[in-house]
């Protein structure tokens, strides 16, 4: 009886300690939308909470490799050897490697990987989580010129076999950029693995895919998906988290770069935790939210969707939006681009609605109440100086007053 | 119409004359007004409620599953979980949600204005003592992602 008591208390502490160990060490979050079809038959709530478990696991796996915190990982490795050094990795790090090498010469450098020893100058390493909305002076001249001496990506040397060399021991990477949109195209991978021709929708993070075309569309909108406000704490009325909202969407992967999320204000000024390589400041081309999407029939739709989105953010306005012009030539890619004197530019032919309009076609009862935030202007008329609004004068203090 | 006039009416038990009834009439139609204003404006009802510590947004939940969840303070720091009757709280305020509505069913704080207000499903459950707000929002417009 009382061994029988014992096992059962260990069990229990067991299956308790695997609860606390699992919200602890892993950062990534996942969700799968309910309206999931599979070969046009919906999957049940049964089998979708279980495959919720097993991407859960998945995605573990991928971050345990990419992640710059798991010691035994492959970029912790890469990170902490020596120029010169021989590291052989796994599929995940070197596919991401490759990618990020394709995204890197195609940006001319806006987008980089090797950035981190910049981020952790700056403070919005994971290290300071916690930390990150608190209010600190600028690190000095000469720190910054040292970090971004130790920041160039041309300093890591891919080799056909899996096999990376850093010509510089203090180069390290992050994969921060890129990541979730590569574990994204994992899952959607995954998904049609297992079932064939898939649709409905999941997210990792703030990067979305939506497969397929909508089923049970009653609205007959297609999938909507909604521009996150940048500026709730001052702007949106009752409709506060959406600033613009996307509709008609099919086969595509949906991602978005925000200033919102890891950032401090110091002296009347946004820090954002998207580095600029070029200077090795956080970004201040006054772009302040950017969301690009990526149709699923390109190659790494999420991840490039990701990388994308970081790339725009960290260029002057006027290159940004010829950057995002070339894509969406080349490959139909869309991109909304917010800009902090609040005006909004769309790139491509996708369907921007402002909450009011939004409101009348979904629910007419709270188009008086919801607030239009941002106006939209044309490429054309785009200048790389963008002088903020009173309104972002307005959120800058209401942020600075709730971080403090 | 002078004194003299206005005594010559009240001699008659003349109250009202036109002016006043017309004055009356006035008030009585926008008591109507804003009576039908407050109960036919569609009201948004909440959907979830945030806990909100010094300006601080800590917790969010769906006021749709009924639940108990204690808030407290420790080492400076606001916290959010579910209510156990068997621990001991410090700087506490015990929040019910049922049918909806949010309330606080028990607090440490001296005043207990926070426990007063009652059952809300709409608007704001502030605990000054403890720098405590209670949000109740609507979930505003929805999308798929």
């Amino acid at each position: 009886m009382r061994r029988c008591f014992c096992i059962l208390l260990c069990l229990v502490l067991l299956i308790l300690c695997g609860c606390a160990a699992e919200k602890g060490e892993y950062f990534v979050e996942f969700s799968l939308s309910e309206n999931l079809y599979a070969e046009g038959t919906r999957i049940s709530e049964r089998e979708r909470e279980a495959l919720e478990d097993e991407i859960g696991v998945l995605l573990n796996k991928i971050e345990d490799e990419v992640s710059t915190e798991k010691r035994s990982g492959d970029v912790y490795r890469l990170n902490s050897a020596e120029a010169g050094e021989e590291i052989v990795v796994g599929a995940s790090a070197y596919g991401l490697l490759r990618l990020c090498k394709d995204v890197y010469e195609k940006t001319g450098g806006a987008f980089s990987p090797s950035l981190y020893n910049l981020s952790k100058l700056w403070g919005f390493t994971p290290e300071f989580e916690g930390r990150y909305h608190e209010s600190r002076p600028e690190p000095s001249a000469a720190e910054i010129e040292k970090a971004l001496k130790n920041s160039s990506f041309a300093d890591i040397r891919l080799s056909e076999d899996f096999t990376v060399v850093k010509d510089n021991a203090e180069t390290r990477i992050d994969f921060g950029g890129i990541a979730k949109g590569y574990m994204s195209d994992c899952v959607r991978a995954f998904l049609e693995e297992k079932y064939g021709e898939v649709s409905g929708t999941f997210s990792v993070m703030s990067n979305s895919v939506l497969m397929g075309e909508k089923q049970n569309d009653e609205s007959g909108l297609g999938y909507t998906a909604v521009l996150e406000n940048p500026r709730s704490l001052v702007t949106g009325g009752a409709s506060r988290n959406g600033a613009l909202y996307f509709i008609g969407l099919k086969d595509v992967a949906v991602s978005t770069s925000a200033d919102n999320y890891r950032f401090y204000i110091y002296d009347g000024k946004i820090y954002a935790h998207i580095m600029n390589a070029a200077t090795g400041k956080p970004s201040d081309n006054g772009v302040i939210s950017v969301t690009v999407l990526v149709p699923l029939k390109t190659d790494n739709a999420g991840a490039l969707a990701d990388a994308y989105s970081t790339a725009g953010f960290c260029m002057p306005l006027t290159r940004s939006l010829a950057f995002y012009e070339e894509l969406w030539k080349e490959s139909g890619i869309c991109a909304v681009v917010v800009t902090a004197d609040f005006r909004y530019y769309v790139i491509g032919d996708c369907s921007v609605l402002q909450p009011k309009e939004y409101a009348e076609l979904t629910n007419p009862a709270l188009a008086e109440s919801v607030e239009n935030v941002f106006t939209r202007a044309e490429t054309a008329d785009a200048e790389d100086s963008v002088l903020p609004c009173e309104k972002e004068e307005q959120y800058m203090e209401a942020a600075a007053e709730a971080a403090h | 119409m002078n004194r003299e006039e206005k005594i010559e009416q009240i001699k008659k038990k003349k109250y009202f004359v036109k002016g006043d009834v017309a004055v009356f009439a006035a008030a009585l139609l926008l008591i109507c007004a804003f009576f039908l204003f407050s109960f036919l404006m569609p009201e948004q009802k909440g959907e979830e409620f945030a806990v909100v510590y010094k300006n601080e947004e800590i917790f969010r939940a769906s006021l749709l599953t009924d639940a108990e969840y204690v808030f407290y303070v420790s080492e400076g720091a606001g916290r959010v979980e579910s209510y156990s009757a068997e621990k001991e709280y410090k700087d506490y305020n015990r929040i019910s949600v049922q049918g909806g509505e949010v309330r606080v069913t028990g607090s440490d704080c001296p005043d207990h204005a926070c426990e007063w207000q009652g059952s809300v499903r709409y608007g704001d459950i502030i605990c000054l003592p403890h720098g405590l707000r209670i949000e109740i929002r609507g979930k505003g417009l929805e999308t798929d992602v």
